[in-house]
């Protein structure tokens, strides 16, 4: 780090710009030297990324507020009001860039910036499709409409974003103004970021918390996802023609091997039951042949007071050919029995006493068009 | 009227020179860093299915006959922030005062978990774990103490399995999820969550992480780096500063039926405070837990208002009801040193009062 002493703001600055400069080359070095590992430089780069745009704005407030005769609510303009500027949208921008999961990282990971073709076919995009290569087209316009609906969703959600930086500064001038007595008035740059933060994140809340922002954020997302969809879908038709596996051949036999595996347990846990039984040798009270339930079970408070418990599950191929609904376990199993399987199933602990019933398949439609 | 805005140039200028001295300090001190270590308390895991792991806290003071408490934890996340360094550990408190303690980690889901539903979550992988410390204890009932997400779960175990459970304990707890001042549920209202799950299979920890940086985007992606400048030349700060960080981003995918189901339900539809979840076709009413429940909520939660927790104390159907109003957030509730005092000390004389 350089030692020079400054004799002027200007070159405070420089010197301020090459430490800055110097700080994060070294800490780069000192990563890639692997005397650290990569999360700790994710953490790095995060916290360098926030530390930057906070010294930038440090600058602006010394230089927008260095001359105490001016007009301080045009200094607080130059500041905090130049809208790309703006250090809320930037500080916003930068989360999005940051986490790469938000609507703008998924915009560009979707391709959402217009094609070059998008201009010609906007107009195009209402026009009936036909001849041999009319499902193409149609593909095509309804991925063009997606992609326009998502160009319109993210200027209206850009523009609430504005909304929230100009109502942040009309608080941080709210607040300025019941300092701007002797005694009150804000001496320190790291006061004037504080109260700025407070009133930036006060406006945002508001907003965020509207049935405004639900809409504008649920169409957002929304948006977003139905391109992304569309994208699927011809990266699909390509790796079927190429005869490449695909995402849904995939989900497929995700979901058929998650429904076996409900079955398999209810079946287990019917075994579980018999097992459990008297032995005819075994002298029993009640001889009845049919399942029965233990004295235990008969005293649950689930099984006497949750009438929904008694409810038999009709949904999913388990419940209809594995399960006859509801089951009493009562059973006393080894403890070598017990232990875990290799496919991830456990068997019954011993003493268990509970009301069981077949797992349903998904409770609602879960793949739309994928199957 | 005065300029509001008093700053010497020279005292702005003595302010930056030392904000660059604290930034060359830091250099050194962040070189010298390790990778942060996240789990201060040894455990042993007692049961394994899929991804997740039962851990058992290995404590030195476990009282015999002391029934067991198994913690539940959310999905989002992983459940190290119960015990993420000796002396911000909610679990190592609990040791301390004699309590058994278990954990269960659910893991990373790919997408071979895409298709694991919340019946599968709550009515399977739970209740086996549950089954597992009774066996171990040879106890019909165990206590279950649920966190966040987790307690959402625990209340939907407790109203459906109550005769395996012994008393209930909830941290900060989302019930009613349509409380005006709720963000998270602000956003998802609007959602079509089953386009969503459709389309990205498992949703991916980061976008989780994204949403929950925007809920205050300045503060979290800005301000709380300027904070790390002040403690950069505080070696064992940053250590600290560190290992939170990486507790945060270090957030597994969703699977995603699981989360289609928890946003229609629960934030979408407010089932668990209408009383019209279902689970794997089993209906559940928070008014069948009869359980004596013990409720710790954040005051300063942005994630759970306290409304949506208290919500809980009118649907129970149990008269033993007990709230205890923490002052802290979301996630001061585990680490801060107020924490270590009063959250662990109440749980386990809550629990010593209903032996």
């Amino acid at each position: 780090m350089n030692n020079e002493t400054p004799t002027s703001f200007l070159d405070y600055q420089k010197l301020l710009k090459r430490a800055w400069d110097t700080w994060q080359e070294n800490l780069g070095k000192s990563f890639s030297s692997g005397s650290a590992n990569s999360g700790m430089q994710e953490q790095a780069e995060r916290a360098l990324s926030g530390l930057k745009a906070h010294l930038e704005l440090m600058e602006r407030m010394n230089m927008g507020f260095a001359d105490e005769t001016g007009d301080w609510k045009s200094s607080l303009g130059d500041v905090f009001g130049n809208f790309s500027a703006n250090p809320f949208m930037q500080a916003y921008t930068e989360a999005v860039d940051l986490a790469g999961g938000g609507p703008q990282a998924w915009a560009q990971s979707t391709g959402a910036s217009q094609p070059p073709w998008f201009a010609t076919w906007k107009d195009m995009l209402g026009m009936p499709a036909f001849g041999p290569g009319r499902e193409q087209q149609e593909r095509d316009q309804a991925l063009a409409k997606a992609w326009s609906e998502l160009h319109t969703r993210q200027m209206r959600y850009q523009a609430l974003l504005a909304k929230v930086a100009r109502m942040g500064v009309d608080r941080l001038e709210s607040r300025l103004a019941e300092r701007a007595e002797p005694g009150r008035q804000i001496e320190q740059m790291r006061e004037l970021y504080n109260l700025w933060v407070d009133a930036a994140e006060e406006a945002y809340q508001e907003v965020a918390l509207s049935p405004q922002w639900r809409q504008t954020y649920g169409d957002l997302v929304n948006a977003q996802m139905q391109v992304r969809t569309q994208m699927q879908d011809r990266v699909e038709r390509l790796a079927r023609e190429w005869g490449m596996p695909t995402r849904s051949e995939v989900d497929t036999l995700g979901q058929r091997l998650q429904a076996l595996r409900r079955e398999l347990r209810a079946t287990r846990k019917i075994l579980d039951e018999i097992r459990a039984r008297p032995t005819p040798a075994e002298p029993v009270a009640d001889s009845s042949p049919v399942l029965r339930k233990s004295p235990a079970a008969r005293k649950s408070p689930a099984t006497r007071k949750n009438p929904a418990a008694t409810k038999v599950s009709s949904t999913g191929e388990g419940a209809k050919r594995a399960s006859p609904g509801r089951h009493t376990t009562a059973s006393k199993q080894p403890a070598s029995s017990r232990k875990n399987d290799s496919s991830g199933i456990s068997t019954s602990p011993r003493k268990t006493t509970a009301t069981h019933k077949s797992p349903s398949a998904m409770s609602r439609r879960s793949v739309k068009g994928r199957q | 009227m005065f300029n509001p805005v008093h700053i010497d140039p020279l005292r702005a200028l003595a302010e930056m020179d030392a904000f660059r001295r604290k930034l060359a300090a830091g250099l050194d001190s962040l070189r010298n860093q390790e990778e942060p270590h996240i789990g201060a308390t040894p455990t042993e895991v007692v049961y394994r299915e899929d991804k997740l792991k039962l851990h058992h806290f290995l404590g030195t003071k476990a009282v015999p006959g002391r029934t067991p408490i198994l913690i539940c934890y959310a999905l989002v996340n992983t459940p190290w922030m119960t015990d993420l360094q000796a002396d911000r550990s909610l679990v190592a408190r609990l040791l301390e005062q004699g309590e058994d303690v278990y954990l269960i980690e659910w893991g990373y889901p790919d997408l071979a978990d895409r298709w694991l539903t919340l019946g599968d979550y709550i009515l399977g992988y739970l209740d086996r774990c549950v089954d597992q410390v009774r066996a171990r204890h040879d106890l019909q009932r165990i206590n279950l103490l649920g966190i966040c997400q987790g307690g959402v779960f625990s209340l939907c175990y407790a109203a459906l399995r109550q005769p395996k459970l012994k008393n209930l304990i909830t941290m900060v707890t989302p019930v009613d999820f349509h409380t005006p001042d709720n963000m998270l549920s602000n956003w998802t209202r609007s959602l079509d969550v089953d386009l969503l799950v459709d389309t990205l299979g498992n949703i991916p920890g980061d976008l989780m992480n994204w949403c929950y940086l925007t809920l205050k985007p300045i503060r979290l992606n800005q301000q709380k780096y300027v904070g790390l400048v002040d403690i950069l030349d505080d070696a064992n700060e940053v250590s600290n500063f560190l290992r939170m960080e990486k507790w945060i981003f270090d957030s597994p995918d969703q699977a995603g039926e699981a989360f289609r189901q928890f946003i229609h339900d629960f934030y979408q539809d407010n089932g668990l405070f209408r009383g019209e979840i279902e689970l794997d076709g089993e209906k559940l009413s928070l008014a069948d837990i009869q359980l004596p429940v013990l409720n710790i909520f954040a005051e300063q939660d942005h994630l759970v208002p306290p409304a949506s927790s208290r919500a809980m104390a009118g649907l129970l159907g149990g008269k033993d009801y007990t709230e205890l109003g923490f002052r802290g957030g979301h996630i001061g509730i585990y680490v801060s040193s107020r924490a270590q005092r009063e959250v662990p000390s109440t749980v386990h004389r809550w629990l010593s009062e209903r032996c």
